[in-house]
């Protein structure tokens, strides 16, 4: 299997998602660190982006077997209205990385963006 | 012997009341109304787009203005076709986990349609601005939904369960 590296809206918008004073978001940030890309899929309408982590490092002690991050946008050139993203964690490894735009088709590439969280503050509790 | 006028009289009688019992089996308008009712109970059933046997013709997208007549997007000028990356993006991803949503609208369209509409609604409801992240009920299951209100109008990002 040939694994890739992040790009750099996947990079940020990861560091974005895993930051925080939280048990369950450091143990995810190890697991960054030496996290590769699987695949990647662009569907037009946004990307998956499937990530390869070190199964020997400990696992994140999630609240869910299933766990969705996800308060992170983006100003992107060509997307009038922007990009969300969602983090999949199972069973407490980093899983999947998705990104989407609000109905309007996907650049072909993506070259500067802003990253913003949704609210003006994260509620980390639910980890 | 009856005289002419009276002759007359008898036929202009028995014409005025056989002539509109032949219209009323027979006119245009009869005929046209019985069909207009077919179609529209045709139509009424394309319209809810949750027949499991619904197929678009090849060159005909479904739009939201098309499938679901009084939806919130359509009355807010938001209505268009549906892109189809966006359905792609949103139902052949596995770990959505929305293959029963789709089931229970009938077509992946009818699904999006209804999160459309439900999105909206919350929106409409909850007074919602900018990007949005909202659980709503399609089908009688939960769906995460995110998106963004632009002019007033919920615009699917992404939706899992």
């Amino acid at each position: 299997m040939i694994l890739h590296d992040l790009t750099d809206l996947e990079r940020g918008v990861l560091d974005a998602l895993l930051s925080g004073e939280n048990h369950v978001l450091e143990v995810l940030r190890k697991q960054l660190r030496n996290c590769r890309v699987r695949s990647r899929e662009l569907t037009g309408s946004g990307f998956f982006t499937e990530l390869q982590v070190d199964r020997g490092l400990p696992a994140a002690l999630t609240s869910a077997e299933m766990l969705r991050i996800g308060d992170v946008n983006a100003k992107i050139s060509g997307l009038e209205h922007g990009a969300g993203f969602v983090l999949f964690v199972k069973d407490g490894f980093l899983e999947m990385l998705e990104g989407y735009s609000y109905e309007e088709p996907w650049p072909e590439s993506v070259g500067e963006f802003e990253l913003s969280y949704t609210g003006k503050s994260r509620s980390l509790e639910s980890l | 012997m009856k005289s002419p006028w009276f002759r007359l009289l008898i036929l202009f009688i028995l014409a005025s009341l056989l002539v509109p019992a032949t219209a009323s089996a027979n006119s245009p308008a009869s005929a046209e109304g019985l069909v207009w009712a077919i179609g529209l109970q045709e139509q009424a059933q394309v319209a809810g787009a949750a027949s499991p046997t619904l197929e678009l013709r090849p060159g005909c997208e479904l739009s939201y203005d098309d499938c679901t007549s009084g939806s919130p997007p359509a009355a807010k000028g938001g209505g268009g076709a549906v892109d189809p990356n966006k359905l792609k993006h949103i139902f052949d991803q596995a770990r959505h986990n929305l293959d029963d949503v789709v089931e229970a609208a009938g077509s992946r369209e009818g699904a999006f349609s209804a999160l459309q509409g439900a999105a909206q609604s919350a929106v409409d409801a909850g007074g919602l601005t900018g990007r949005f992240e909202t659980v709503v009920n399609v089908s009688g299951f939960d769906v995460t939904v995110g998106g963004a209100v632009v002019d007033g109008v919920a615009r699917i990002g992404t939706a899992f369960r």
